[in-house]
């Protein structure tokens, strides 16, 4: 390329030097720029995408549930089906009742939208002021 | 393809649900959002109203439609945890920073990569992380790896990604009977560039390419091909510094919507340059007709990953560019990617592939 060339072409840009930027860090947020919104209410495009985070987590533990389980089975640890055919005795159904129990309670009463403890009263301060 | 260095489940897993979510999207979200819009317009019609006309009044009509708001959310989202998500391409690819600049040392010593140590990006190309890509696909020595495994899957539909690149070479040399020489302008790492130097040994390749990162990964694989008939080289395709009138084909893939105008202008010009009397010009890329829908879905992709001259190439006089250029014998047409695309029934999601193709006066 010519200096001519060059130079008429760099008039028409302005060029950069090469920036040093890793991608090391997952989700690395991109100079604080707010994300694109398609939703109203943008705290619905964030609980979508905590969805969405989850939903893949979950499929990327079950891949490797399931490769835990071939592999047991290839070493003759479980026989392959063991625990589709799982029936747990009296003790383990009572201690898996009570942990599913207490799981679904505190997924379920969410939409209470009840607080967990004593909140202040809107008058507090001044009553006491 | 690119053989991963590592096997890592938790990230292959999470990439299958992610394409499994656009596949999705691809097969079953548009079509419906289409079937919707078309509701929309037949109520239109029957009331007696206008229908929409351009990009801006479908985005009107559509915009507080749920169907129409997930279904930009998941363009935009899925994308980024392809890329930047916790198993994303970008952390798995900066896991293995090391072994990788090792595997990249073939490329550099090969002989068919020369890189310019003084080359200064434009801005234009500096200003945004294409395809959500984070730092762009320059800026990081495995950015040519996190770019290749991506983009096997820029296209969902297509199970072999790479029988588009080998349609479109097909395509080209059925127009350039007897073409001794060739450059492929924006090679990046050299997906498109392979087809033409592997299955055409007689044929001299010249790839041109801004990033440093993904020409390294086109030399590697080259090597790795054996290929003695190809060589990779930084350089704007507006400025090559290759000799003039010395190719009889000067092409591009998916490489036109990535500048804004002026800058097409400059590289088509340099094509001509390039080309010898008779010489062949063709780009793939991307171009819609006026419907307004489909300017609607075309000018949303561009909006949400990060491609924002795809509006600008889409509405320009590119035949006037090309005339302007001299060149003669310009004509737009419709690119088959994979069988059946272009057929009426085929109503899932897809990029408006289109070639442009002009001569130099002989």
């Amino acid at each position: 390329m010519t200096r001519a060339r060059a130079a008429g072409l760099a008039a028409r840009v302005t060029l950069h030097r090469k920036k040093d930027r890793h991608m090391d860090t997952p989700g690395n947020l991109a100079e604080g720029q707010p994300e694109q919104t398609f939703f109203t209410d943008p705290a619905l495009d964030r609980a979508v995408a905590m969805i969405m985070t989850l939903a893949a987590e979950l499929h990327v533990v079950k891949d490797r549930l399931r490769a835990l389980e071939v592999m047991l089975a290839q070493r003759h640890v479980l026989e392959g089906g063991a625990l589709d055919s799982y029936v747990p005795d009296a003790t383990e159904r009572a201690r898996l009742e009570t942990e599913r129990t207490a799981y679904v309670r505190e997924l379920m009463r969410c939409v209470l939208g009840a607080q967990a403890s004593k909140g202040a009263p809107a008058d507090l301060a001044q009553r006491f002021g | 393809m690119v053989k991963d260095l590592q096997v890592d489940r938790a990230f292959d897993a999470y990439q299958d649900f992610v394409l499994g979510c656009k596949l999705v999207w691809t097969r079953e979200l548009f079509p419906a959002l289409r079937a919707r819009y078309d509701d929309e317009l037949t109520h239109r019609r029957q009331a007696g109203e206008p229908a929409p006309t351009d990009a801006a009044s479908v985005a009107a009509v559509l915009v507080d439609d749920p169907l129409n708001r997930y279904f930009g959310w998941f363009e935009r989202h899925l994308q980024r945890m392809k890329y930047s998500g916790r198993h994303g391409l970008a952390p798995h690819f900066a896991a293995q920073r090391a072994q990788l600049a090792a595997d990249l040392q073939a490329g550099g010593e090969s002989g068919l990569l020369t890189l310019d140590p003084d080359f200064e990006q434009p801005d234009y190309y500096v200003a945004v992380d294409i395809h959500q890509h984070p730092g762009g696909v320059w800026s990081d020595e495995v950015a040519g790896y996190v770019y290749e495994r991506g983009a096997r899957t820029t296209t969902p539909l297509l199970r072999e990604d790479a029988d588009l690149h080998h349609r479109f070479t097909r395509e080209v040399l059925s127009r350039a009977a007897g073409a001794r020489r060739l450059v492929d302008l924006g090679c990046g790492f050299g997906k498109s560039t392979r087809p033409f130097y592997n299955q055409h040994r007689d044929l001299e390749v010249t790839g041109i390419e801004l990033s440093a990162p993904c020409l390294k990964l086109a030399a590697r694989t080259a090597t790795e091909d054996q290929a003695r008939n190809v060589q990779f080289r930084q350089a704007d395709a507006a400025a090559t510094g290759l000799d003039a009138a010395g190719y009889d084909v000067v092409t591009s893939t998916m490489l036109l919507h990535e500048m804004p105008p002026g800058h097409i202008e400059q590289t088509l010009q340099e094509a001509y340059r390039l080309l010898a009397p008779g010489g062949l010009s063709i780009h793939l890329d991307f171009r819609t007709d006026d419907d307004p829908f489909r300017r609607f879905i075309h000018y949303g992709h561009s909006a949400r990953n990060n491609e924002p001259f795809m509006p600008p190439l889409n509405e320009m006089d590119l035949e006037g560019a090309h005339r302007r250029a001299g060149f003669e014998a310009i004509e737009t047409l419709p690119f088959e990617e994979m069988d059946g695309t272009l057929a009426p029934g085929f109503t899932a999601w897809r990029f408006p592939w289109t070639m442009i193709i002009a001569r130099k006066p002989a």
